[in-house]
């Protein structure tokens, strides 16, 4: 959490995370390199360039799309998801390489600009096996350029979580792009299989992960059922574990019912910073904290400790024997409601 | 994510899943193969016994070969190929004569080794050498022969 914006704020998990990112990087470039060598001695250096950022980027790419639902799989995988924004930073720098080195080596040398060149040295467009898959690159890259741009906290507090999620929802269209400048591409150049097999298998991993989170999270969207005066049926108090939550889903969004102290409060599931589940994280020195990236508020109003300025929606709650209800009309957000006392 | 998010979300991967490996399939099985092409070559004239001219440079080496039956060739083993797009090789019969009044006598490829068959007449009185480009439309190289 952070009051104003710096360009990077730094902690320990941060720079253990960069330092283990930067280096996988340089491993993976440095052993594409020797064994190319070895397998290939008559590649040339830019060949070489193009080749060996080209695919780091795609395996890269595949790791930051598998974070949010492995994250989601299981809280161990937590950690990548903290500084994924890092990770998709490094990644637009290494596909960017691969793209300008492409560009200035494949259209530098024509009697018109590079990027003209690009989109007109082949203008079979109306082709699908035959279409220009450099294109598919380009605008891909356009995508990747925006969202990194875009990664800062001032552009989040800015666009609105909403708004930026939404345009970092991007990214799945990059996806699709990439599958089809790589199928288009480089699988048609090469008489060997296995970059089709291994592009067909990050595919499928994708595809299974997403889909089956997916589902399973639109199985906890299910609206409870009102009571007659309007409250919802949570669950038996004593199915809440001691400083962690229980989820339900009223009126149409998610409500996080933390139990702690001997005491119940009831806040939005949904965190102000990047919509992160505060219903999974725990309380920590009296606060709420979110599992992704540490931003905390008071169960009891809802509001960030100061400085920070960050609040979400409170809601009612009653016990009636050990059945706990919640209320799903929520009270504007950071307004005060005693917590429940459990008896 | 809240509700709005999570429902897009589902929605892209659940177009995905349909899209991805349609494309992907669609991309592999029809991906062209490619023919090979093997090069023809017209074979190469028989050496010529007898050299009786010679100029020689790092890059190439030039001969004017003859049989003494009336059977002349130019050789050249081009060490070294033209940094030029198209390159190709003429010939001047008067020491005087500049280029436009120079014969063509072929294109030239990479390096390797050239064999052309001339004239007898056109053989005994060559005295220049000359690579053009003909793409650049420049003087590539010029050699005297004596």
């Amino acid at each position: 959490m952070s009051v104003g914006y710096k360009a990077i704020l730094w902690n320990r998990q941060k720079r253990h995370y960069d330092r283990v990112m930067i280096s996988l990087v340089v491993l993976y470039l440095s052993l594409f390199t020797v064994l190319t060598l070895i397998f290939n001695k008559e590649i040339i250096p830019q060949t070489l360039i193009i080749r060996a950022t080209g695919t780091l980027a795609i395996l890269m790419l595949h790791v930051i799309l598998s974070i949010g639902p492995l994250a989601r799989l299981n809280p161990r995988f937590l950690p990548l998801l903290y500084n994924r924004r890092h990770l998709g930073v490094l990644m637009f720098l290494i596909a960017a390489t691969h793209g300008i080195f492409s560009i200035i080596w494949f259209h530098g040398f024509a009697y018109v600009s590079p990027l003209y060149s690009l989109f007109v040295s082949n203008r079979d467009y109306t082709s699908l096996i035959n279409f220009p898959f450099e294109v598919f690159g380009f605008f891909a890259l356009m995508i990747l350029f925006l969202m990194a741009v875009s990664s800062h906290d001032f552009w989040l507090k800015n666009l609105s979580p909403q708004v930026w999620k939404t345009l970092h929802s991007l990214v799945y269209i990059a996806y699709g792009l990439l599958l089809m400048h790589v199928m288009l591409g480089v699988v048609q150049s090469e008489t060997s299989p296995w970059i089709a097999i291994s592009f067909g298998i990050g595919l499928l991993t994708l595809l299974v992960l997403h889909i089956s989170i997916g589902l399973k999270e639109s199985k906890i969207d299910k609206e409870a059922k009102k009571e007659a005066d309007g409250f919802v049926k949570v669950c038996d108090v004593n199915e809440i574990p001691e400083n962690k939550a229980k989820i339900i889903f009223a009126n149409s969004e998610r409500i996080a019912i933390f139990k702690y102290d001997g005491k119940l409060s009831a806040i939005s599931n949904v965190c102000k910073h990047q919509n992160g589940p505060l219903g999974e994280g725990k309380i920590i020195d009296g606060c709420i904290t979110c599992p992704w990236h540490g931003y905390q508020y008071l169960p009891h109003n809802g509001t960030s400790p100061p400085p920070f300025k960050e609040k979400v929606a409170t809601f009612e709650l009653k016990l009636i024997g050990n059945t706990v209800f919640v209320n799903p009309i929520p009270f504007e957000e950071g307004t005060e409601v005693t917590p429940l006392e459990i008896t | 994510m809240n509700t709005r998010l999570r429902k897009t979300h589902l929605w892209i991967w659940m177009a995905w899943v349909i899209l991805l490996p349609i494309l992907f399939f669609y991309a592999y099985f029809n991906t062209p193969i490619a023919e090979s092409q093997v090069l023809i070559f017209k074979n190469l004239p028989e050496a010529l016994p007898i050299k009786f001219k010679s100029v020689e440079d790092t890059q190439m080496k030039i001969s004017l070969k003859t049989d003494n039956k009336q059977a002349f060739q130019l050789e050249m083993v081009l060490n070294e190929p033209f940094k030029s797009p198209a390159p190709s090789i003429w010939i001047n019969l008067n020491e005087t004569a500049t280029f436009e009044n120079s014969a063509f006598i072929s294109n030239i490829e990479g390096k390797g080794l050239y064999r052309f068959p001339l004239e007898p007449k056109v053989a005994k009185q060559i005295k220049e050498i000359i690579f053009y480009c003909n793409f650049q439309k420049k003087i590539l190289k010029q050699i005297k022969l004596n």
